[in-house]
């Protein structure tokens, strides 16, 4: 089964277009980077596959299902930047907050999911602050209770956009730590990832990205300094 | 029954309900859009009075309702599509509405008693004297039964999108792939403050309509930590400031909406100042605390660095630590004077020595 | 309009409202740049409690007492909105709408006040919510003119920084930018266009006068120095309009018809350039 499944995706803002005939597959169970310089469209992939962005062209499924009906199997962790930090709530709501899709319209969340919600923030080591304010949070307890989020959604596939970016080293294990964990759930991630020297120690898969694919595949065949230096448009760029 | 406690229903009602539909206006930053929802129900008023052909509240009030929400979808469209600032395009519908409202009554209504001032004032004064009666039932005061409408509606709504409001507010991206369409729950929650402050208009008027939206739960964020907490407590302000402003208005007879809006303004800002986490004084507080115990980090490490040296003697002494650390007087006779009492440094005679709560220090780094 | 020109009542009003639209148009760029549109509106509603002590302090309704009154509790309602964003962490939107309705309530509990003593009722609520641009006579012309063009230079004078405030704030203040003394000036100027509005327009419609001729000129300019000028010009063309539509209809108040004109030509401008843009996009 794959995890993504992406054929013919084309994406233009106004005259020119993002992304360029996109064909991707994307395996179950393993821990995919997609990794490319900035304005590749990496955030634009994303938004396509959380239905969030209107494509020209292109079909994508999530888990062999097609979206938008796919987008039930997606979990999501967001840029920590994309959120109102200074609302009123507390880090157990926020990770309440992934159970909401089951429970669809109108039901409160009741026993099952908090238990849930629990044992997320178990996973990423916040039990301890469930009752902190989310503005009183450093930068990398706010991206794992997002992560805590994630994986309370309990979805198959979940998307997160640069999860690493501007935390603490203590964090970046945790999280990685919360990666190990999905993989071992038979869960699928897919990371939009800008640390190039992390990519091979965390990532089975890797997907070379830069308006076109440039190459897609385990870690130990793509990722090699040609690859990447043709994706970056520079030479040399692994010494 | 007496018109004076018809008065304080009336009052309360409204501070109740519009302090609810407020609450999450305010805490998606668009406080504005109820100042500009408050001035743009006159042409729909007109409408409503123009269709009836004569001052009929019903049509009035629902004419009033959809130019809320034309006015919402006016903002929306500039700022979104336009490309406009939300607060430029804010200040430029609502004054194009009131003004069409204005130049409405001045062409079609010269002859109808339809007083702007007071529909930007109201008094509640007024309120019960327009009783419902429905044959020979008098009902009370006609704004009391809008007011408890537009409540109902607010507390019906907040209660069952409760967890759909706030996943759309605080993550939108999460509530559109979770399958909560943001785009409707954000026209519901503007069609509930465009009702609430129609409602409350006819009987406090529509400025104090707007301050009764805004400062409640300007006010509860500074008190409250959760979305529930903020909720309850802004409804517990708006009652109180709206009971107390009346009471107020009526011992000095003066104006009830405008008490009200003073008094909410005034609870605000003591707020700001007293609040126990937030407030400046408790800011100032920590900010103090802080600074002494990082003196007294300074003055341990100054110690720790001397003790069992030669020097001990002449360095680890009160009257060296002046010029050393570069401390005023005053102020070291002051850390000192916690850290003894801490036990973090011991005082013998002149001399210091590192004492034995002097671990706890350092724990708080 | 020759006729227009030789009434002398027409000219007044016409030199007074157009002044106020000049002035006014060039205030409202600068607020606009900065995001400050609603300033504006917040400053009007402030005055109501000014002018009200202007009379109470003086029995009498001469402008100077108004005018002290009005700057006075407008800088105090500045004053708290920036307080209260500072250490509410309120967002700034959430602070003027705090302040507005405060000092506006504060203003109508003065007015009960007023209207309760022995010269009551006579206090013009209705003057000061929609203004008066009818009554305009040849002295208070005389003060709008000379203190917009007075304001007009100033502004003009403290442009270029200002941009540079509007822009950057950071890089003004590490360049070595008194960004205060900027910020006093623009916010003294906004509240004499906001006190002498009031005669005219009035409280509501006063934020339209501001923010419309830059909404509409944005579309068509490349540099801020052209949105100076063609809002000035949107300015007074409309204001000039308004006040000879209202002149010639009976019974259409002044105020009301320089906003609708003012919207008309935003929405014009908005939909202009749209279709030029798709029109050039095809071609």
């Amino acid at each position: 089964m794959n995890a993504l499944t992406i054929r013919d995706l084309t994406v233009s803002y106004q005259k020119e277009p993002v992304l360029f005939d996109i064909d991707l597959d994307l395996p179950a169970g393993q821990l995919c980077a997609i990794v490319g310089p900035n304005g590749a469209g990496k955030s634009t992939l994303l938004r396509s596959i959380l239905g969030l962005q209107s494509i020209s062209a292109g079909t994508i499924s999530i888990c062999d299902v097609p979206t938008p009906a796919g987008t039930k199997n997606l979990g999501y962790v967001p840029q920590r930047s994309s959120v109102d930090w200074d609302f009123p709530t507390n880090v157990f709501e926020v990770v309440l907050m992934g159970t909401y899709r089951s429970l669809g319209w109108f039901k409160r969340p009741g026993k099952i999911e908090k238990d849930r919600a629990t044992h997320a923030l178990e996973s990423v080591g916040m039990m301890d602050l469930a009752h902190r304010q989310i503005s009183e949070l450093s930068g990398g307890q706010q991206q794992r209770v997002f992560l805590a989020r994630a994986l309370a959604q309990d979805a198959p596939v979940t998307l997160m956009d640069e999860p690493f970016a501007g935390i603490d080293a203590a964090s970046e294990k945790q999280i990685f730590a919360v990666l190990r964990l999905l993989k071992e759930q038979q869960k699928t991630a897919i990371v939009v990832h800008h640390d190039l020297e992390t990519v091979a120690e965390y990532f089975d898969h890797v997907t070379l990205l830069n308006r076109r694919i440039i190459a897609s595949g385990s870690t130990t065949d793509i990722f090699t300094p040609t690859l990447v230096a043709q994706t970056y448009g520079f030479a040399g760029v692994m010494g | 029954m007496n018109p004076l406690i018809w008065l304080y229903i009336v009052a309360g009602l409204a501070g109740l309900t519009c302090a609810l539909a407020g609450s999450y206006l305010v805490i998606r930053k668009s406080s504005m859009i109820a100042d500009a929802i408050s001035h743009s129900i006159l042409p729909g008023l007109v409408a409503g009075f123009w269709i009836a052909k004569g001052p009929n509240l019903l049509t009035g009030m629902i004419g009033a309702v959809v130019s809320g929400m034309v006015t919402v979808w006016l903002v929306e469209y500039l700022t979104t599509k336009r490309k406009l600032k939300q607060d430029a395009a804010i200040g430029l519908v609502f004054p194009t509405l009131f003004a069409l409202g204005v130049l409405w009554i001045s062409v079609d209504f010269q002859n109808v008693h339809l007083d702007t001032d007071s529909v930007l004032f109201g008094e509640v004064t007024l309120a019960p004297f327009d009783q419902l009666q429905i044959g020979n039932w008098n009902l009370g005061p006609q704004s009391l039964w809008i007011l408890l409408f537009a409540l109902l509606v607010t507390t019906v709504f907040l209660k069952l999108f409760r967890k759909e409001l706030q996943i759309s507010t605080f993550d939108p991206t999460l509530a559109t792939i979770s399958g909560f369409a943001p785009f409707g729950l954000h026209y519901g929650l503007m069609g509930i403050v465009s009702i609430s402050t129609v409602s409350a208009f006819a009987a406090v008027g529509a400025i104090l309509a707007v301050a009764l939206i805004i400062v409640p739960t300007a006010t509860a964020r500074l008190l409250a930590h959760t979305v529930e907490r903020v909720i309850q407590l802004a409804a517990v302000i708006g009652v109180g400031t709206a009971l107390a402003g009346t009471s107020l208005a009526i011992l000095f007879d003066l104006s009830i909406s405008g008490m009200i809006a003073v008094l909410l303004g005034l609870v605000f800002t003591i707020t700001i100042i007293v609040s126990p986490e937030r407030g400046i004084l408790a800011q100032k507080r920590i900010k103090r605390r802080d600074k002494v115990n990082q003196s007294i980090q300074a003055l341990l490490i100054h110690l720790e660095s001397h003790a069992g040296t030669d020097e001990e003697m002449s360095e680890n002494t009160i009257a060296h630590l002046n010029s050393e650390l570069g401390w005023h007087p005053d102020w070291t006779q002051l850390v000192i004077e916690i850290a003894t009492e801490k036990q973090a440094v011991i005082a013998d005679g002149n001399k210091l020595t590192v004492g034995p709560n002097a671990e706890n220090y350092w724990r708080t780094v | 309009m020759l006729d227009i020109l030789s009434d002398y009542t027409l000219r007044t009003i016409l030199l007074g409202t157009m002044s106020l639209g000049l002035f006014c148009a060039v205030l409202g760029t600068f607020a606009v740049l900065r995001k400050q549109s609603l300033v504006g509106d917040t400053l009007a509603h402030a005055a109501l409690p000014g002018v009200c002590l202007g009379y109470l302090a003086t029995h009498t309704k001469s402008p100077a007492a108004v005018l002290i009154g009005a700057t006075v509790t407008c800088a105090f309602a500045m004053f708290w909105v920036h307080w209260s964003t500072k250490y509410a962490r309120n967002d700034w939107n959430t602070s003027l709408g705090i302040v507005l309705t405060s000092m506006f309530g504060l203003g109508v509990v003065f007015l009960s006040y007023i209207q309760r003593g022995p010269s009551g009722g006579q206090a013009g609520l209705d003057t000061f919510l929609f203004g008066q641009a009818a009554s305009l006579v040849e002295q208070t012309v005389l003060i709008i003119t000379v203190i917009g063009v007075l304001a007009t230079i100033v502004l003009i004078r403290i442009q270029q920084p200002y941009q540079l405030l509007a822009f950057d704030p950071t890089f003004a203040r590490a360049s070595g930018l008194n960004i205060e003394r900027i910020e006093t000036i623009q916010t003294m100027l906004l509240i004499a266009g906001v006190i002498i509005g009031l005669n005219t327009v009035g409280v509501v419609l006063l934020s339209a006068m501001l923010v419309a001729p830059a909404l509409a000129a944005r579309p068509w300019i490349k540099n801020s120095t052209q949105l100076l000028i063609l809002a000035a010009v949107v300015g007074l063309v409309s204001s000039g309009l308004g006040a000879i539509v209202s002149s010639r209809s009976e019974g259409l108040p002044t105020g009301p018809v320089v906003v609708v004109t003012l919207a008309i030509l935003v929405s014009l401008s908005l939909f202009g350039h749209q279709v030029l843009k798709s029109a050039r996009r095809v071609a």
